[in-house]
């Protein structure tokens, strides 16, 4: 294993927390083509990100796929990179838009050819953690969660982005606004909208189901 | 009774997801703890951010291995992922032939998809291959997309 040196830190981050630091020495190896220091940025962030991009797409392999390809145009944009800003605030400015995309296909993909996963393929409890949903209660989480789903995937793109960040990711407002390049005026517009949009349409499907 | 006025619709799902700034945020729980309208609403939109867990993915070093060299065999092989544009000429004239369709579709409303047109494409047999989906990005580009998404 050939261990990779830079003579110089060109963001001269010393007065950055030692976190940041080390990230902003890996990305400058990677940049001169260190692949060990480009693979090191990889694992520290891609729990993280494919984490986000599952939530947002509530599928784990569609997931991967979204997050190898924001690390391929991170690789690709790495002469590009400011050492100011964070390697995980790219990513997830990138993730997101890449989930906003497939998002936006699903949606056509389903409306043009009345195509959708068939709920075999998206067994919401195969996808959650082991052991937080009691046996006997499994059939109605089952169900509940497929309503989710279904509820999830009426929702803009947008709107389940804004909601994914500010609900599960807990960011704030602003940050979200950053990312998604809106307003935070139209964010706030959207985050109301989405929980709106689940809200009826969660109630419309408890009540069909009676 | 409450001397503040009630909370927008809006305001409250800000409320709910803790999304006001500190000062409105403590002016509303003021008023939601003295409005039964607006504690009954309230109740309503916790029930149905309650349905959306915060479940939280834990990778194993294992799994995280596993991923960075996916990552990093495509990063070698300097393949971008796997959209190549081999299928582009194809798609492109098929998104040409969409747009034709688009813009001279006896429909009174053109820029709408409605499900009998959308039928119509489907036995045009003009997909006929799953990948072909992926010229929907295309579409996008040439911001159709817009016109069948709602703006959200
Ligand atoms: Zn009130």
């Amino acid at each position: 294993m050939n261990l990779c040196v830079v003579d110089t830190l060109e963001s001269g981050g010393y007065a950055l927390p030692m976190e940041t630091r080390e990230e902003a020495i890996l990305v400058e190896q990677a940049r001169a083509g260190c692949e060990q220091s480009f693979e090191a940025l990889v694992r520290q962030n891609s729990e993280r990100m494919i984490q986000l991009a599952w939530r947002m797409v509530n599928h784990r392999q569609d997931a991967e796929e979204i997050v190898q390809e924001a690390f391929l145009r991170f690789h690709r944009s790495l002469d590009r990179f400011r050492g100011d800003s964070l390697v995980s605030t790219w990513l997830y400015r990138t993730v997101s838009r890449l989930c906003i995309d497939y998002l936006r296909r699903e949606r056509i993909k389903r409306r043009l050819f009345f195509f959708s996963r068939p709920d075999d393929e998206f067994d919401p409890l195969a996808q959650a953690p082991a052991n937080t949903i009691r046996q006997d209660d499994q059939a109605i989480a089952r169900q509940e969660l497929v309503h989710l789903m279904r509820a999830l995937e009426r929702l803009s793109p947008r709107q389940r982005a804004v909601l994914t960040l500010r609900h599960q990711e807990e960011l704030p407002l602003k940050e979200i606004a950053e990312i998604l390049g809106l307003s935070e005026g139209s964010v706030k517009v959207h985050l109301h909208r989405a929980v709106q949009g689940l809200r009826n349409s969660l109630a419309e499907m408890e009540n069909s189901d009676d | 009774m409450t001397n503040t006025k009630c909370l927008s619709n809006q305001d409250l799902t800000l409320y709910c997801t803790g999304a006001l700034d500190p000062d409105e945020m403590r002016i509303a729980a003021e008023h939601i703890s003295s409005c039964s309208d607006c504690a009954r609403h309230l109740t309503s939109l916790r029930k149905t951010l309650a349905a959306m867990p915060r479940h939280q993915l834990h990778l194993s070093e294992a799994e995280k291995l596993q991923f960075s060299d996916r990552v990093m065999r495509k990063v070698k092989t300097g393949r971008r992922g796997n959209r190549l544009p081999i299928w582009a000429t194809t798609a492109t004239a098929v998104a040409a032939g969409l747009l034709t369709v688009f813009i001279y579709s006896p429909s009174d409303k053109p820029s709408q998809f409605n499900p009998a047109e959308v039928r119509q494409f489907a036995e045009l047999d003009l997909v006929e291959n799953i990948e072909m989906l992926e010229m929907m990005e295309m579409l996008e580009m040439m911001e159709l997309l817009e016109l069948i998404d709602d703006k959200g």
